[in-house]
């Protein structure tokens, strides 16, 4: 049972640095968005000659983002629940609607990866391509999108699983570090952020 | 269907089911019990065309660019300058929490970080003049509220987003009403605290030539402001194009204010992909959940309905309004406004209500569910910053601004020029 939770954990901090690898790399794809856009506009409006491709590039990113942010939001648990009731019950009904809210959010995330899956298919299988000048194989980024609903559907099952081992060994600390909702730390953070560039100059 | 749908919204983000995984459900739901053919099949396409969007993107950048001003430093230089401007008025710095937050909000999209900024540079000032704590807090939980009215503003392009509106106009229909929603909580300020100084502190009066002086430093914050609206205005660039410049500005100040380094870029980033996430995947949800409500035909009952009960269009408004200042106590803001906005906008605009207006108006009740407890954003965000001490203080403390927000609301009922005059100028 031991070397089980062992390698169970082994695979909770795994995916924790995968997803945040992924959301980093989305950070970055995001600047690079920033710049072309940046030096869109410039062409535009300096040399009348607009970069092609700029907005079609940047709506795919928006995209991978959509999808692959949502690992790394779970982890962190930035993802918004409404706590005014939750806060106020007994441990027990607190730990069980937690382990409802993780099972809620696994159903949702492999509905959602099942019924996306037949898009990329259709492009696959159609050979479609986007509506622009460039006319990107639309499989392209529908697959990076894609990936990152799959991502994030394993993700909810590998922390669905360690919440469920937890809440069967009574052990609420880790129950509620995975699956609690967070109390306004990710606020007192951004607050915290303020305050120490503050201190620092 | 009316019943299962307030029931289940209620019952399930009450239980703590995250938001976005609320809507989806709901969506399921319908698809399940109501409709008559399967509406889930058509999931994956409606997830892509939704999120394949160049309209979208302009959310992470305004997130982005909220998270490099507030980690640069900037908040805090502009907050002396309007001290050394305002305080000589009855009230001191509540003027100057107010003037920095409706500064702050111009270039930050999200009322949540600039209450949060003003927060931790105003309190400890506001705790060494001996100011009363109550109406201080309050200042500053309010004045923070105008970060979503002000434009830019993410939840303006989630209200377009959803309800098919231009979203420059509604930005422009927001700069007025924002401008004197903060005139008007000056005005509150300034008439309590000349009925009853104790609730002011120390006024203070700064010379000509350190206000002067100081002008440099709300220099950064007003000219991120002019680019970005400007830029919209003139039809120079789209709202996203506005946020990339706004983002490519303020790493420029933060250059200049020598706060830019990897480790605050790395930092800004992490926080905008967490935050933009949590939004996308709300709005994803929303935008499902809209289908799947016009698919079964729920607009039309709904219609029904309130046919049968012989609304009038300024009765629908009322209720509407109503309905906002109820669900704003215990229901997060963006969750109010994906919630509502696909059953009530469709019955406002059928009413006869301009939908521009309508997004004005929308706005200015979230405003209002950010500083009313139990769940109000805001207010917690001050009280964070000022741990141990009384939260009921900062809930007293906003009450006046509240009523500001109603008289608001009002002017914009009775005269809806003061939000549509400038977009018509468009």
């Amino acid at each position: 049972m031991n070397s089980f939770l062992h390698a169970l954990d082994v695979l909770v901090s795994l995916t924790r640095a995968i997803s945040r690898h992924a959301a980093r790399l989305m950070g970055l794809l995001l600047l690079a968005v920033v710049v072309f856009i940046g030096a869109e506009i410039l062409m535009r409006q300096l040399f009348n000659h607009p970069l092609p491709g700029v907005h079609e590039y940047a709506g795919y990113v928006l995209a991978m983002l959509s999808a692959w942010g949502l690992s790394h939001t779970l982890m962190e648990r930035a993802h918004i629940r409404i706590d005014v009731v939750h806060g106020k019950l007994p441990a027990f009904s607190r730990h069980t609607l937690d382990i409802l809210a993780m099972l809620a959010l696994n159903l949702v995330a492999w509905v959602i990866l099942i019924n996306a899956w037949p898009v990329l298919g259709k492009s696959l299988s159609n050979g479609s391509t986007a509506n622009t000048p460039l006319a990107t194989p639309l499989w392209i980024p529908q697959l990076l999108w894609l990936s990152g609903y799959a991502w994030f559907a394993i993700t909810t099952s590998v922390l669905g699983l360690r919440v469920l081992v937890a809440a069967c060994l009574r052990d609420t600390t880790t129950l509620e570090t995975l699956a609690g909702p967070d109390h306004g730390e990710s606020e007192g953070a951004l607050a915290q952020a303020a305050s120490t560039t503050k201190e620092t100059r | 269907m009316l019943g299962f749908l307030s029931v289940g919204i209620l019952t399930l983000l009450l239980a703590g089911i995250p938001v976005a995984v609320t809507l989806f459900l709901l969506a399921f739901g319908i698809d399940q019990f109501y409709s008559f053919f399967p509406l889930t099949k058509a999931l994956g396409q409606n997830l892509w065309s939704a999120a394949d969007s160049f309209l979208l993107i302009a959310i992470p950048l305004f997130v982005l660019m909220g998270e490099i001003i507030v980690r640069a430093g900037i908040a805090e230089k502009a907050y002396r300058a309007m001290d050394h401007w305002l305080s000589w008025l009855p009230g001191g710095l509540l003027h100057a929490n107010i003037t920095t937050s409706a500064l702050f909000s111009a270039t930050s999209g999200s009322s949540v970080a600039t209450a949060a900024t003003v927060s931790t540079v105003a309190l400890p000032q506001g705790k060494k003049l001996g100011y009363d704590a109550k109406l201080f807090c309050g200042s500053i939980a309010a004045g923070g509220t105008l970060g979503i009215l002000i434009p830019p503003s993410i939840n303006l392009i989630v209200y377009g987003f959803l309800t098919e509106t231009s979203i420059p106009k509604l930005f422009m229909a927001g700069l007025v009403p924002g401008l004197g929603l903060a005139a008007l909580f000056m005005l509150a300020s300034l008439l309590l605290c000349v009925w009853k100084p104790s609730l002011g502190g120390p006024r203070q009066s700064a010379s000509w030539s350190t206000r002067i002086k100081s002008l440099s430093f709300l220099l950064p914050l007003l000219v991120l402001f002019i680019v970005i609206v400007g830029s919209i205005y003139l039809g120079w660039a789209t709202p996203t194009e506005a946020a990339a410049i706004g983002v490519l500005a303020s790493l420029g100040l933060a250059a200049i204010n020598r706060s830019l380094n990897l480790s605050m870029i790395s930092r800004a980033l992490d926080g905008t992909v967490k935050t933009t996430s949590m939004i996308l995947f709300i709005i994803m949800a929303a935008s499902f959940l809209n289908f799947a409500l016009a698919s079964s035909g729920m607009v039309q009952q709904v219609t029904g309905l309130l046919e049968a009960y012989d609304l009038g269009p300024f009765a629908l408004l009322m209720a509407v309004i109503a309905l906002f200042i109820v669900l704003g106590f215990f229901i997060e803001t963006l969750s109010l406004m994906v919630i509502t906005i696909p059953i009530v906008t469709p019955l406002i605009a059928a009413a006869g209500y301009d939908k521009v207006w309508f997004g004005i108006v929308m706005i200015l009740f979230v405003e209002l569910a950010l500083i009313t407890p139990p769940v109000g954003l805001n207010l917690y965000i001050v009280q964070a910053s000022r741990r141990g001490e009384a939260f009921a203080d900062v809930i007293i403390g906003t009450l006046p601004y509240l009523g500001a927000m109603l008289v608001m609301a009002a002017l914009l009922v009775a005269f809806p020029q003061i939000a549509l005059w400038l977009p018509s100028a468009l």
